[in-house]
């Protein structure tokens, strides 16, 4: 069975809006949500469809998978690709890869994601936070008052 | 054969599309991970983002509290940001069964002492591993560790008060490996023996200005300490120089390390596991000179199981003032390491030589430099060759080598003299560096003087 596992040659994602990936296998091993699958089945080829990842963002995070997992790149090289990778991002990418990263259940590249919000919203007021997360607040003026006396160290 | 796997319970869809809020939909986790990849106040200020988020903050494991309280929030329209924060930890360590690690640095005098007491006081009833509490301006503030309680989990402790302690009968740190104390009055005398005692699996004591008001003497008794680090600067020190004492009783101590005035009296017991030892004595008042001297002989004499010792050039002149009484030191049996940094005197040199007869299995000897008429002056070498020379030494190494006559002569009698030795290391002053062709000369001259049975390691010194 494990000889059978090692001949899985190609992995086929399927994207929410219907666009195909074609991997190898040790690109989605970061991915354990599809590596869980992969691994209960015992078959040559496994097409597996991610209903809550969009094709482009299927397709960064394959392109992300593809330079972490290569052996040639330097670790210098991998990390301007990082760097590059979250410029070319807007906000609303960033929170939709991080929540694929979650969905994907993908360690690194979901702490990666996490450490570009956290660097966007460092330093801003609640009210940029809000926005930048599209958070609708659920209190009342006046219970959003008494949490800023409570917490007044924070808001000074 | 293709596999397809269809849409499962496991794979759940939702709504890809829909951009509202899809942060709050997160798992937990993933939002605690952002929190604390952010400094504590954007952290805490998430807490008015709406209510999912509002205890979301207190379920962090990590705390780094710092705050600076400038001197315009003394008036009432900005009272002290300091009190707010104590409150805010206060609620915290009420709320959460999280903390790990908490951190809390005040830079500010107007702190209300009642609430650091009760800060410690709610800490030990925490899981709490690590804590930090540091009051970075001096206060005449009274701080009591809170009496009856042990913090149970507790593995590193600093404290950096800046004020007065009191240690009450009952506290106790039955995990605390790693305790530093820093800027410290002790209250009375039993507080600065009980803080040391009531651990009884600490590890590490790092000692940082201890201030000799209230009391005579520190007193360090511990068997499980492995290292121990002194730092007091002059300041420290009570109106009579003759009147701090800090004893020392640790079987398992491994590591000592001292910087401090020489007046201060060290009374090391059982010292007996000791390795690695400092000594740096700084300067110290001509009244005090004899008394220093003394204090420095019986430091030293309870070290004598030390395998590498480091003398500052101070404590070499501590030392010479003890001319009368150093034959008092004991044999360094054990000790193969001997570096003595910076400066260098005819006084000091012949203290050096006196502690090198008292090692008869040094294998290694750093001196700080070479002094000129060193060889002219009977008493220092030629009368007696050290022990060691004959049957241990094997590596030389002098800083600040200039490759002046009378070092290179200096060199050739270790070479006649020292049976084993097989490296010399010369840390080269830059006068020596600039000069190429001098540099060159000596190297060859050295390399003929040993007739191959010595290595010439040369080295640039960085000063």
């Amino acid at each position: 069975m494990a000889a059978e596992k090692s001949s899985i040659k190609i992995i086929t994602l399927i994207a929410a809006d219907g666009s195909v990936f074609e991997v190898e296998p040790n690109i989605v091993k970061e991915m354990k949500t599809v590596q869980s699958y992969i691994d209960e089945l015992d078959q040559n080829t496994v097409s597996i469809p991610l209903p809550n990842v969009f094709g482009n963002d299927l397709a960064m995070i394959i392109e992300y998978c593809k330079k972490h997992a290569s052996e040639e790149e330097t670790k210098e090289a991998k990390e301007e690709f990082d760097f590059e990778f979250v410029k070319r991002m807007k906000s609303d990418d960033k929170l939709r890869l991080l929540q694929a990263a979650s969905y994907l259940n993908m360690e690194s590249f979901l702490q990666f994601m996490a450490k570009a919000i956290a660097a966007e919203i460092e330093n801003q007021s609640v009210e940029f936070v809000r926005d930048y997360f599209q958070i609708e607040s659920d209190f009342t003026p006046e219970e959003e008052a008494e949490l800023r006396k409570e917490n007044e160290w924070a808001f000074k | 054969m293709v596999g397809t796997i269809s849409s499962t319970n496991k794979i759940q869809r939702h709504n890809v599309g829909d951009m509202k809020d899809m942060i709050s939909d997160l798992p937990e986790g993933v939002l605690l991970y952002i929190l604390s990849l952010l400094p504590i106040k954007d952290a805490v200020r998430t807490s008015i983002l709406a209510t999912k988020w509002r205890n979301l903050w207190t379920c962090l494991s990590t705390f780094d509290f710092k705050t600076v309280c400038s001197r315009y929030e003394s008036n009432n329209r900005y009272p002290n940001s300091a009190n707010f924060l104590l409150d805010l930890v206060e609620r915290l360590l009420h709320q959460s069964t999280s903390i790990q690690s908490l951190c809390v640095q005040i830079f500010g005098m107007a702190i209300d002492a009642q609430k650091i007491n009760y800060l410690l006081y709610f800490a030990s009833k925490h899981k709490i591993q690590c804590l930090t509490l540091s009051l970075v301006d001096r206060n005449d503030k009274l701080v009591a560790l809170p009496n009856f309680s042990a913090f149970e989990s507790l593995n590193e402790l600093y404290l950096g008060l800046n004020s007065t302690l009191y240690v009450p009968t009952g506290t106790c740190f039955p995990r605390l490996k790693t305790l530093a104390v820093s800027n410290v009055t002790f209250a009375d005398e039993k507080s600065a023996q009980r803080l040391f005692s009531v651990c009884p699996v600490l590890q590490e004591l790092t000692l940082y200005n201890c201030y000799w008001k209230n009391i005579k003497l520190i007193s360090i008794t511990n068997s499980t300490l492995r290292k121990l680090t002194i730092d007091f600067d002059a300041k420290c020190l009570g109106y009579h120089f003759d009147d701090c004492t800090v004893k020392i009783d640790a079987v398992n101590l491994l590591s000592l390390k001292c910087t401090c005035n020489p007046t201060i009296e060290f009374i090391p017991v059982n010292l007996t596991s000791i390795v690695d030892a400092w000594i740096y004595l700084g300067c110290h008042n001509p009244e005090g000179e004899l008394y220093a001297a003394n204090c420095a002989i019986k430091l030293l004499s309870g070290l004598s199981s030390v395998k590498s010792l480091k003398l500052s050039q101070d404590t070499l002149e501590c030392l010479y003032h003890a001319k009368a009484t150093i034959h008092h030191l004991p044999s360094f049996d054990n000790l193969t390491h001997l570096y003595v940094h910076s400066g260098n005197s005819d006084g000091t040199n012949k203290v050096v030589m006196d502690i090198i007869r008292k090692t008869p299995k040094l294998e290694f000897l750093q001196i700080p430099a070479v002094v000129l008429n060193c060889l002219n002056d009977g008493d220092l070498f030629l009368n007696s060759v050290p022990w060691c020379f004959k049957i241990s030494l094997n590596i030389l190494c002098i800083l600040n080598f200039r490759g002046d006559e009378y070092e290179i002569q200096f060199v050739r009698f270790f070479l006649n003299n020292a049976t084993f030795l097989r490296e010399i290391q010369l840390f080269c002053s830059r006068y020596l560096l600039a000069d190429s062709k001098k540099a060159e000369d000596v190297r060859k001259k050295l390399q003929h003087d040993s007739q191959g049975n010595c290595v010439f390691k040369f080295y640039f010194q960085l000063l």
